[in-house]
């Protein structure tokens, strides 16, 4: 596949992460804290897209990970929409403080299927875990979902990082079995973009295992 | 709208402006600090408008166009209606339909095809390169977020004035492009680099630079003799090109069937895609000829520009604000003023004026500002003189204030041919004065000689391409020892 053909190169991956989700959910502050560490409330809106790159070692492998964070208005969805293409992983995020973010989850979702992708990986941010006063999704119920969904859900703050590293290492392991899976595989002549596919490997699920509260 | 829809239209318009005011500028002097009044004005005049205009209702960034708006005019009933007027008279703004965006794409890159043709090259090398990533912000935010404010207002005001074409966003976004794209195709960088490349240059630029690069490239478009037919649309609007004569359109599209331009095909045609390896060398010297040429040209009624501005000054009283017809005499005589050079030191103190009290009265209205950017930039073209000799820094850089007028043309000259050189060069010319005094004694013949390869380009039959593939051989052997020149210096 060209797209596992790309993503690894003298020895590192290279794996591309998308970042989605309602307005203000703290897309970019997700971003920034995980690529540098910082954290700032006064980030403006994202016009267009915004990207960063990561690099990390993870069970041997060197990984560089590019991180695009998008507008998470409609208005610029379809300038977006040109960015999901060659995602190898797919970051979903809501806010804790706001239902509606949550409920909305199942229509990225469904923006998702429309695009081309291959045997992306997706994962589930609750972010602003911090603001427990606030919180507006219940936890069992994200899980509830996520777990429906066939997806990991991690309950992050980008504000405190808590958990962020963590979730974005857990990404990065499924996306290193996705891509052993399609390299497997690649004389089968398509790969599925069901998330089936990317079955984690008894090992992998250990080295994912430590984040992952599902 | 159903009843049910209408909520959620309105939930979705005060939850996304609830969230974007009280992160839109917060670090600037007007909106910081905590429960600061004039952020729920901003919040209230974003809900107004989407009220008002519920089509269009709240698209992010437009808190980013209120906000240097409501900290210039700092009055909610005043900023809304500028902001009305933004919306409605602007088209680098948030735009409700993607294919104004995607028409916008397409003057760039077939300006750039005609202005940058390295940058260009190196955009069709890359996959996904004509999408344009990172001029995405520039476009929708009217670089908002790439200048600091005073140069983002200037931009604005140049923009509004609408001087020669609606579109002068898109000679900013080249000029953003030539003045920091170098780097893009030396260092052959990919999509994802080039948007982070030129994302870490926001607020970095220098606007004042660009903006003249800007005016360059607009005066230099203008006085093209054809232009490609999917560039027509820059000679829409109500300033388009004046009296000038019309250039012709050259049909590069090859869409026979739908292109009305298609036929016939015209000899030399110059901005066929074969033609487009025309070297950014050839480029800056035309921009050099080209404002040779314009010299001299100033006996053209100033008159004209004081109508439009008139009316400009009507309209805007229209709309409510302040009169400043009082100061018409005023620009008038800057009008006139051209060649001494104690007028283009009225010219820097009157810009230095402008800055002093945008930002200590806050009050000037915007639009008054853009008749007096359209009146330099009238100026600056009526003269034939570069619009550089407005700038400070030139000023500074030059030392040879007392020097009699023509030297000082010739010197500006030189100041515009640098433009195509790369920064160290141009470093190292500003740096010495006596070193100018040096390269304008062989400048002129280079213009000459570009010149005549400028004015014959369109209609040139086979021999005559021959002998100006000489001639631009012969401009580029000066060029180079120009550049030797500069380098031995230097060490």
């Amino acid at each position: 596949m060209d797209q596992n053909q790309n993503c690894h190169k003298n020895n590192e991956f290279l794996f591309k992460v998308l970042i989605i989700g309602d307005v203000a959910v703290g897309k970019s502050s997700i971003m920034k804290r995980f690529a540098e560490n910082v954290f700032d409330r006064k980030y403006g809106s994202t016009i267009g897209v915004d990207f960063k790159t990561k690099k990390l070692k993870l069970g041997g492998k060197a990984v560089k990970l590019q991180i695009w964070d998008t507008a998470g208005h409609e208005r610029f969805r379809s300038i977006t929409s040109a960015f999901y293409r060659g995602a190898h992983g797919i970051v979903l995020v809501y806010d804790v403080t706001r239902m509606e973010t949550f409920t909305n989850i199942p229509k990225w979702l469904q923006e998702l299927d429309l695009q081309d992708y291959n045997c992306t990986v997706k994962i589930l941010f609750g972010n602003k875990s911090d603001l427990s006063s606030e919180r507006d999704v219940p936890r069992e119920t994200a899980f509830k979902y996520a777990d429906s969904n066939n997806m990991f859900l991690f309950e992050t703050s980008a504000k405190t990082g808590n958990s962020v590293n963590e979730a974005f290492e857990h990404l990065v392991s499924r996306m290193l079995v996705a891509f052993h899976e399609a390299e497997s595989t690649a004389t089968k002549p398509i790969l599925s973009g069901d998330l089936s596919t990317c079955i984690l490997s008894e090992q992998e699920k250990i080295i994912a295992g430590s984040g992952c509260s599902c | 709208m159903p009843k049910a829809e209408y909520d959620k239209f309105w939930l979705n318009v005060q939850c996304t402006v609830d969230k974007d005011v009280v992160r839109t500028d917060r670090s600037h002097p007007y909106f910081a600090g905590n429960d600061n009044p004039n952020v729920e004005i901003m919040r209230q005049i974003l809900l107004n408008y989407a009220y008002y205009q519920p089509e269009m209702g709240y698209s992010q960034g437009m808190s980013d166009l209120l906000a240097s708006i409501l900290s210039t005019v700092q009055d909610e009933v005043d900023a809304f209606w500028c902001f009305v007027g933004l919306m409605e008279r602007s088209l680098f703004v948030t735009s409700p339909k993607d294919d104004s965006m995607d028409c916008q794409l397409l003057y760039l890159k077939e300006l750039l095809r005609m202005m940058a043709a390295k940058f260009y090259a190196h955009l069709l090398l890359e996959d996904e390169g004509m999408d344009l990533l990172f001029c995405h912000r520039w476009l929708l935010l009217g670089f908002k977020r790439e200048f600091h404010d005073l140069h983002v207002l200037r931009m604005w005001e140049a923009c509004w004035s609408h001087y020669q074409t609606e579109f002068f966003h898109i000679f900013i976004s080249v000029a953003i492009v030539l003045e920091y794209g170098d780097l893009v195709w030396q260092k052959s960088m990919r999509v994802d680099e080039m948007l982070n490349y030129f994302n870490n240059l926001a607020l970095e630029m220098d606007g004042d630079r660009v903006l003249k690069q800007a005016r360059s490239l607009l005066y230099q478009f203008r006085r093209l003799a054809g232009i490609p037919c999917t560039l027509r649309g820059l000679l829409s609007g109500p300033g388009a090109w004046d009296s000038a004569t019309l250039p012709e359109i050259e049909c590069t599209c090859h869409e026979t069937s739908t292109c009305k331009y298609s036929n016939p095909p015209r000899q030399g045609k110059r901005f066929s895609q074969e033609s487009t390896g025309v070297s950014e060398k050839q480029d800056s010297d035309e921009r050099v000829l080209v404002n040779t040429n314009g010299h001299g040209t100033d006996n053209k009624p100033s008159s004209d520009g004081i109508d439009s501005n008139e009316l400009n000054f009507k309209e805007h009283q229209e709309n409510g604000s302040s009169n400043l017809k009082d100061e018409i005499p005023n620009e008038e005589q800057k009008l006139d003023s051209s060649d001494s050079k104690e007028e283009h030191e009225n010219g820097v103190e009157s810009n230095e004026f402008d800055c002093e009290e945008h930002q200590e009265n806050g009050t000037t209205s915007l639009q008054d500002e853009t008749s007096k950017e359209k009146q330099k930039v009238d100026s600056s073209e009526l003269n034939g003189q570069n619009c550089d000799d407005l700038s400070p820094e030139m000023n500074e850089n030059t030392n040879l204030k007392d020097e009699n007028e023509h030297e000082e043309q010739t010197i500006d000259t030189s100041e515009q041919k640098n433009d195509g050189l790369s920064p160290r060069k141009q470093q190292n010319l500003n740096e010495s004065a006596d070193l100018k005094v040096e390269i304008q004694t062989e400048e002129p013949k280079v213009d000459n000689c570009d010149l005549t390869e400028y004015n014959q380009a369109v209609d040139l039959s086979p021999e005559e391409q021959q002998a100006n593939d000489k001639m631009c051989s012969s401009v580029d052997t000066i060029s180079e020892q120009v550049d030797n020149r500069v380098g031995t210096t230097d060490t």
